[in-house]
């Protein structure tokens, strides 16, 4: 994965005003936090209050942030906030502990990772995240019946009979659906230069997607945050 | 309407309105630019939910303003009291310093942690947002929901309404039953109608109208199915298995998706309709099915004949090879079908042009699955050979084969 960050994109959140902006990058990056907090040994409570906070700072500096390609890159620029973020909590639980006086691994799911290097976390989080992005971009081009019957044919391999019967299209249609799907995936994906079977790769991706409760919860602070930004009109 | 979480008001300190015959206990939500509290009545001591929105200015665009124009759409049709709409029993407005509010009364809804409406001070209107935040709804749960979404929805429609914030917020319990509530945005359907709502809720082309209604409670319906937020539509995730064995879930899932096409004119026309199709598809007439099936089989036979015909026999043809699972070798006449253009094995599924039309012999092998010969296949009229294969524990069905003519999506 080679690719750097959407310059458009960046282009657009230097402009706070522009609440989409927000919203876009939000729906961008927000897994790609939580994912890093979990590789950096997270609970999904703990990642999904890191995402809250890390959102929040950038938010805050929204207003004034520059982002300059000659510093280094946007994504590495992210994920040392949330090495900060995540070395903050853990300070905090181990001065609890010494404070009780006992053992705790309070908001932590297991002990930070020694074997993957943080630059191999943060590159294998983002790929996990502009998957999810890809799929994203192409659900928005077809129709819902269309993806989803990629989704359950091609990644979650069940049967054309099956897939006919939850959506409702025949089964010639979910045949050319997941073929679609993953010919535009496969067009889409090729600037990443990713390595081995994009379809395996992708249902990886899904795999490890944030359970229904979290995307709830974060979706619904993204959402609170927008909200809360709107001046009431006079 | 918010659930009062996290959104702030525009003005924290803004006094207390005074609502004459109702004493405020505490704030229970907010929505738009309002907020609701729970509140008891003085002389009957009744609790009951009010709303108050604070006058800004006195243009078109003022909320309150907004809202007095919405509430006397619904004066139309509030004494018929349907029974899948939330009742409004007053609306006024008040003064308090200086400040102008709008107010209304409303049915209050039970406790998101009991069903009966309590006074105590852990109460929490229950709405559908909040149920859902502990799960998926079970399927008939779902139904009934869908039904009484629908009936609401429909009846609006019907009477020349559109409600344009159709959303899991707006959908509130009382007494165990769903209710469509805040009617902030409601509008009559031959008025201009502008793009306003809840944007996750909206469609892509931004038209609010009764489709745009109807692609919310598409939306809704995913939700209550999946307990996943609306913007992961379609996205099934683990509850796809669940959907696929339960044939409600299933019907309510095509409903979604049907509810919720890009392209507007592919939606239901309004809520009746799509009301009426989720009953014709849950509970088909026996003798409508089977109606069904030999209209289809003769269609199938007359269809065939017709392409045979029509063909007039082509020289070179396009074959799509698709096995359950994917991933097998084709063998025609015991050769192996390599792409004429990359020279690579095929592998199903597979798509191969320039085919000569005339019978062949065709085998598919997959690697841990039995060979499944196919037979011989003309494909002057086949243009589709789809194989079930015997793949050991993962055979869900016993393998088959269907070789289709030229089927267009």
């Amino acid at each position: 994965m080679t690719s750097d960050t959407s310059p458009t994109l960046l282009e657009r959140l230097r402009a706070p005003s522009d609440s989409l902006a927000w919203e876009e990058f939000a729906d961008r990056y927000w897994r790609f936090i939580f994912w890093l907090a979990r590789r950096r040994g997270c609970s999904d409570h703990t990642a999904e209050e890191i995402v809250q906070e890390v959102m929040l700072a950038v938010f805050n500096q929204g207003r004034v942030f520059r982002y300059d390609p000659a510093r280094g890159r946007f994504r590495d620029w992210l994920a040392r906030v949330v090495r900060n973020q995540v070395v903050k909590r853990r300070q905090r639980a181990s001065e609890r502990v010494q404070a009780k006086g006992g053992e705790s691994s309070d908001g932590f799911v297991e002990p930070e990772a020694k074997d993957a290097g943080p630059d191999e976390a943060c590159e294998a989080a983002f790929e996990e995240a502009v998957l999810l992005v890809l799929m994203e971009t192409v659900r928005r081009e077809v129709e819902p019946s269309t993806y989803q019957a990629f989704e359950l044919s091609v990644l979650q391999r069940r049967s054309g009979r099956e897939v006919a019967r939850i959506t409702g299209l025949s089964r010639n249609a979910v045949y050319k659906a997941g073929k679609r799907v993953l010919e535009r995936l496969e067009q889409l994906g090729a600037p990443y230069r990713l390595d081995g079977r994009l379809t395996e790769r992708l249902k990886r991706a899904i795999e490890l997607r944030p359970k229904a409760r979290i995307e709830r919860s974060v979706t619904e602070k993204i959402e609170n945050t927008r909200q809360a930004t709107r001046e009431p009109p006079r | 309407m918010n659930d009062g979480t996290t959104m702030i008001w525009s003005d924290d300190r803004e006094p207390l309105p005074d609502v004459p015959g109702f004493d405020f206990i505490r704030e229970i939500g907010q929505g738009g630019f309002g907020r609701v509290w729970l509140a008891r009545n003085q002389t009957t001591r009744g609790l009951l939910a009010v709303k108050v929105i604070p006058f800004h200015s006195s243009g078109p665009r003022d909320p309150a303003g907004r809202e007095i124009s919405a509430l006397s759409v619904l004066e139309e049709i509030r004494r018929l009291h349907h029974p899948d709409l939330l009742c409004i029993h007053h609306v006024g407005e008040t003064q308090t310093l200086d400040r102008r509010y709008l107010y209304y009364t409303m049915d209050l809804a039970d406790d998101v942690s009991d069903s009966s409406a309590p006074a105590d001070l852990a109460y929490q209107p229950a709405t559908l947002k909040r149920r859902l935040d502990q799960g998926p709804l079970d399927p008939e749960h779902c139904l009934r929901c869908a039904r009484q979404l629908l009936g609401g929805l429909a009846f609006l429609h019907e009477k020349g309404m559109v409600h344009r914030d159709v959303k899991p917020g707006n959908c509130l319990f009382v007494a165990g039953e769903l209710k469509l509530a805040d009617f902030g945005l409601l509008t009559r359907s031959d008025r201009q109608l502008s793009r306003v709502g809840t944007l996750r809720y909206m469609p892509p082309d931004g038209r609010m109208d009764a489709r745009a209604d109807v692609y919310a409670a598409g939306l809704v319906i995913y939700e209550m199915m999946t307990a996943w937020p609306a913007d992961s539509f379609p996205h099934l995730g683990e509850m796809a298995g669940k959907i696929a064995e339960n044939p409600i879930l299933a019907t309510l899932n095509r409903l979604a998706l049907r509810a919720c096409y890009a392209n507007r004119s592919q939606r239901f026309e309004d809520a009746r309709k799509m009301l009426d199709s989720m009953e014709a598809w849950i509970r088909p007439g026996p003798t409508r099915r089977r109606a069904a099936s030999v209209g289809l089989a003769a269609l199938f036979v007359i269809g065939l004949g017709g392409f045979g015909i029509w063909l007039s026999q082509p020289s070179r043809v396009h074959v799509n090879f698709i096995t359950e699972p994917y991933g097998a070798r084709v063998l025609l006449d015991d050769k192996v079908l390599k792409d004429p253009t990359t020279g690579i094995e095929c592998a199903t599924p597979c798509s191969v042009p320039n085919l000569s039309a005339k019978p062949h012999h065709v085998v598919f092998q997959r690697d841990g699955s039995a060979d499944f010969d196919v037979g011989q296949i003309d494909f002057a009229t086949t243009r589709e050979i789809i194989a079930q294969m015997q793949s050991g524990a993962d055979s869900e069905e016993p393998p088959g084969a269907i070789a289709a003519g030229d089927t267009q999506e």
